[in-house]
C-alpha cells in the first residue's frame, strides 16, 4: 500500500523558456550589456581611429583622406615630444611619490595606536574629494598670494615665494604634489591591505631569527609587498598618463606648456584649433601607449602574484 | 645545556589573568610538554619564553640568566610554529640561511651548517623549492632545520605537528624525538594532544586556566594523577570516575556511590587516608584497563565478591589491538578496556570487578588526590 506521503502531489508545471544550447544562454544574457559598451566605448574608438586619418575641421566639416600624415606630422612636431615627455615625467613623479608616501601611511596606519581606525577612515579623504575642489583647494594653497607663501613669509623665507603653478620651473613639481595628494590614498589602502595579509607569525619568526625592524622591513615587507606594490605603480601610471581633468583645472597646461601633457594636447587641438585629425591622432598615439603600460601591468602582475603566492 | 626556571610567571590580558604563578624548572636536555586543553595558556608561556609576548610577573630565566627584558632575538632561543612561519618568498636553503645572515656569519660556515641541518632532516633535494612546493611535512622539516641551523639554547615547539595527518604525525613524532636525543638540547614542546605528550617528552606539565595541575614524567602523571583534572585529562578512554562515600560495615569497607549498591572493598586497598566514618564525599576513579570481567551477572540474592558491580553492556568499540566497552551501572557510565577480542556484546548484562589497589582516590570537594 502506497502511503500518501510517500508519494508526491502533482506539481504546476510553469512553462519555462528553454534554451536547447546553454550558450544561447549566455549570448542572450551578455547581449545588452554588450551592446552598451559597443556604443558608449567601441564605437566613439573606432571613430577615433578613422578620423585620425582625415582632414577635418569642426568649423567648415569637410573631410579629406590624408592616409597616415596626421601621425607623421606628429612625429615631427615638437611640441607633441614636450607632451610626451611631459606626461612621462608627471606619470613617473606622481606615481613615485603617491606610492612611496601611501607604503609610509600603511605602515604607519598597521602599527597599533590608539585612533587608528577614524584616521584609516579619515586617510581616505583626499581620494573622495572631487577634483575640481581639489584644484581649487591648492591653487589656494600654491597661488602667489597663497597661504604657502604667507607661511615663507612668516619664517622669512620671501625670497623664495613664487606663484607655484604659474611658474614654469615649478608648475609640474606642484602639479604632481597635488596629483599624488589625491591620490596616495589608493596606495595606502591597498598596501595596508597586503601588509594585513602577510601572516604575523612571520615576523615573529624573523624577530626570533635576529631581524630587527629594518632588518624585517627590508627583507620581509619589501619583498613580500612587491606584487601589491607593482599593482598600486601600474594602475597608477596608467591613470596618470591619460590624466586630464586635474591638471586642466590646475595649469591648463600652461604655462608655456609646462604641463602640458597629451590628453590636453588632444583637447586644445580639437576645441581650441578645431585640427580633428592632429587630435585624433594625438588620441591614438595616447592610447597606445597606455595599452602598453597595461599589457607590462598584465604580464608583470601575473607573473608577481604566482612568484610571490603565500599559500 | 641549558635550563629554563619559570619563578612565580603570570600573565594578564586586558585585566584577565591568563597564567598565574607558573613555577617549575625545565631540566637542562629536558624535552618537556606543556599540555592542557584550549585556552589553558600554554601557548601564551611558551611565547613569554621566545619573547614574543611581555612576562606581566615574576621572571623566566634561560641558563641562569633573567631574559625579561631581552629582546627576541638576544634570547638566543628557537621557534617552530604551528604553521610554520616560513618566509613565502624565500627557498628552502634561503630560509634557512636568513637567520645565519642576519648573525652575520661568514658565508662557508653558514653553508655547512645548512647543509648540516639539511643532512639530518633529509632536505637535501629540497633547497632550491618555495615553501609553496612543499607538502605540509616537509614544510614542517624546514621549520625544524631553520631552528636547527642557529644551535639555539632551547626550542620551542608550538603545537607543530597538529597540522598534520595522522600518519605524519606519528612519524614526525618519533623524527623530533630522535633529533632530541641526536642533539641534546633542552625543548619544550607545546600540544593538545595527550598521545603526544606522553609518548615524547620526559617531562609534562599540565596546565589549565592558566594555572599549573601537575608536572612530572609522563607515568607519574598516569599512574599517580594529582586531581580529578589531571586524572580525566590523561588516559584514553578516560578514566571512569563516580562520586560517593566509604563507610565500614561487616568487617571492611565499602564504598557507596550516590546512586546503585554499595561496592565492597578488599582489606587493605585503602591507603587510611580516607575519611570513612562523617560521610565525606569523595571520588572514586578506575582505569578502564583496571577492571576486569569475572563473568555473568550473579542471580539476585547471591553476594559479590569484592569490587564487583553488575552492568549492562551499551557499547562495543573494536579497535583491532584492545576492546572497549562501554556499560550502563547504577552511578553512570562504565567503561572497560579489554587487550584483544571479547565475545560481549551490547544488552549483555555482566560482573564488573575493579581492580581496587589501582583504584584513585579524591576528595570530590577540591578535587585532590587522597593518600
Amino acid at each position: 500500500m502506497a502511503s500518501p506521503s510517500t508519494r508526491s502531489p502533482p506539481r504546476n508545471r510553469q512553462p519555462r523558456l528553454r534554451f536547447r544550447d546553454e550558450r544561447i544562454f549566455y549570448y542572450v544574457a551578455l547581449a545588452p550589456t554588450t551592446i552598451v559598451i559597443a556604443c558608449v566605448i567601441a564605437l566613439p574608438i573606432i571613430y577615433t581611429f578613422a578620423l585620425g586619418f582625415f582632414i577635418q575641421n569642426t568649423l567648415v566639416r569637410n573631410w579629406r583622406f590624408v592616409g597616415l600624415s596626421n601621425y607623421s606630422d606628429l612625429l615631427t612636431d615638437a611640441d607633441f615630444w614636450l607632451a610626451f615627455w611631459n606626461g612621462v615625467v608627471f606619470t613617473v613623479g606622481s606615481t613615485v611619490v603617491a606610492t612611496v608616501f601611501g607604503l609610509v601611511i600603511a605602515i604607519l596606519l598597521d602599527c597599533n595606536f590608539r585612533g587608528r581606525g577614524p584616521l584609516r577612515a579619515l586617510v581616505i579623504f583626499p581620494y573622495i574629494v572631487p577634483s575640481i575642489v581639489v584644484a581649487f583647494i591648492w591653487k589656494f594653497i600654491f597661488s602667489g598670494r597663497g597661504i604657502l607663501n604667507d607661511f615663507l613669509g612668516f619664517i622669512g623665507a620671501q625670497a623664495v615665494s613664487v606663484p607655484w603653478l604659474g611658474d614654469q620651473r615649478f608648475a609640474m613639481m606642484a602639479v604632481i604634489l597635488i596629483s599624488a595628494w589625491t591620490w596616495f590614498p589608493f596606495a595606502a589602502i591597498t598596501l595596508l591591505a597586503a601588509i594585513q595579509n602577510v601572516p604575523d607569525n612571520i615576523y615573529e619568526a624573523a624577530a626570533l631569527d635576529g631581524a630587527g625592524p629594518m632588518r624585517r622591513f627590508t627583507y620581509l615587507t619589501l619583498p613580500l609587498l612587491a606584487p601589491a606594490i607593482m599593482v598600486v605603480v601600474l594602475i597608477r601610471a596608467i591613470w596618470a598618463f591619460r590624466n586630464y581633468d586635474m591638471i586642466w583645472l590646475l595649469t591648463e597646461g600652461g604655462p608655456i606648456g609646462a604641463t602640458e601633457v597629451l590628453p590636453i594636447m588632444a583637447y586644445k587641438e580639437a576645441f581650441g584649433l578645431f585640427r580633428m585629425g592632429h587630435a585624433s591622432a594625438v588620441s591614438v598615439s595616447l592610447m597606445v601607449f597606455v595599452t602598453l603600460l597595461a599589457a607590462v601591468h598584465f604580464r608583470v602582475g601575473a607573473r608577481l602574484r604566482k612568484a610571490y603566492d603565500t599559500s | 645545556m641549558v635550563q629554563v626556571v619559570f619563578s612565580s610567571v603570570g600573565k594578564e590580558y586586558g585585566g584577565n589573568a591568563v597564567l598565574r604563578d607558573i613555577d617549575f624548572e625545565v631540566p637542562a636536555g629536558c624535552f618537556v610538554a606543556l599540555i592542557g586543553p584550549s585556552g589553558c595558556g600554554k601557548s601564551t608561556l611558551l611565547r613569554m619564553i621566545a619573547g614574543l609576548e611581555h612576562i606581566d610577573f615574576g621572571e623566566i630565566y634561560i641558563d641562569g640568566n633573567g631574559v625579561n627584558d631581552l629582546a627576541p632575538k638576544d634570547r638566543d632561543v628557537a621557534m617552530v610554529f604551528q604553521n610554520y612561519a616560513l618566509y613565502p618568498h624565500m627557498t628552502v636553503a634561503e630560509n634557512m640561511l636568513f637567520t645565519l645572515r642576519m648573525a652575520r656569519c661568514s658565508r662557508a660556515e653558514s653553508n655547512d651548517r645548512m647543509w648540516e641541518a639539511a643532512r639530518i632532516l633529509g632536505l637535501e633535494d629540497l633547497l632550491d623549492r618555495y615553501p609553496r612546493h612543499l607538502s605540509g611535512g616537509q614544510r614542517q622539516r624546514v621549520a625544524m632545520g631553520r631552528a636547527i641551523v642557529r644551535n639555539p639554547k632551547v626550542f620551542l615547539f608550538d603545537e607543530p605537528l597538529s597540522n598534520l595527518d595522522a600518519k605524519l604525525r606519528v612519524q614526525m613524532r618519533a623524527e623530533i624525538k630522535r633529533l632530541h636525543q641526536r642533539l641534546g638540547t633542552t625543548m619544550i614542546f607545546v600540544t593538545h594532544d595527550q598521545v603526544e605528550a606522553m609518548t615524547m617528552a620526559e617531562r609534562v606539565v599540565i596546565l589549565r586556566e592558566g594555572r599549573i595541575e601537575q608536572v612530572g614524567s609522563p607515568l607519574e602523571l598516569y599512574d599517580r594523577p594529582a586531581n580529578v583534572f589531571v586524572a580525566g585529562f590523561i588516559g584514553s578512554p578516560a578514566m571512569n570516575m563516580m562520586s560517593g562515600t566509604f563507610e565500614r560495615a561487616g568487617g571492611h569497607y565499602h564504598f557507596v556511590p550516590e546512586s546503585g549498591d554499595p561496592i565492597s572493598i578488599p582489606p587493605g586497598a585503602l591507603s587510611g587516608a580516607e575519611d570513612t566514618s562523617s560521610g565525606h564525599k569523595y571520588m572514586l576513579g578506575i582505569r578502564p584497563e583496571h577492571i576486569t570481567l569475572p563473568g555473568p551477572e550473579p542471580v539476585s540474592g547471591e553476594r559479590k565478591s569484592f569490587g564487583e558491580i553488575s552492568a549492562e553492556v551499551v557499547l562495543v568499540e573494536v579497535t583491532g589491538l584492545d576492546t572497549h566497552i562501554v556499560a550502563a551501572a547504577p552511578n553512570g557510565e562504565v567503561t572497560v578496556l579489554i587487550r584483544g577480542r571479547s565475545a560481549v556484546a551490547a544488552g549483555d548484562r555482566l560482573l564488573f570487578r575493579l581492580d581496587f589497589p589501582l583504584a584513585h582516590v579524591f576528595d570530590a570537594e577540591t578535587g585532590q588526590r587522597v593518600d
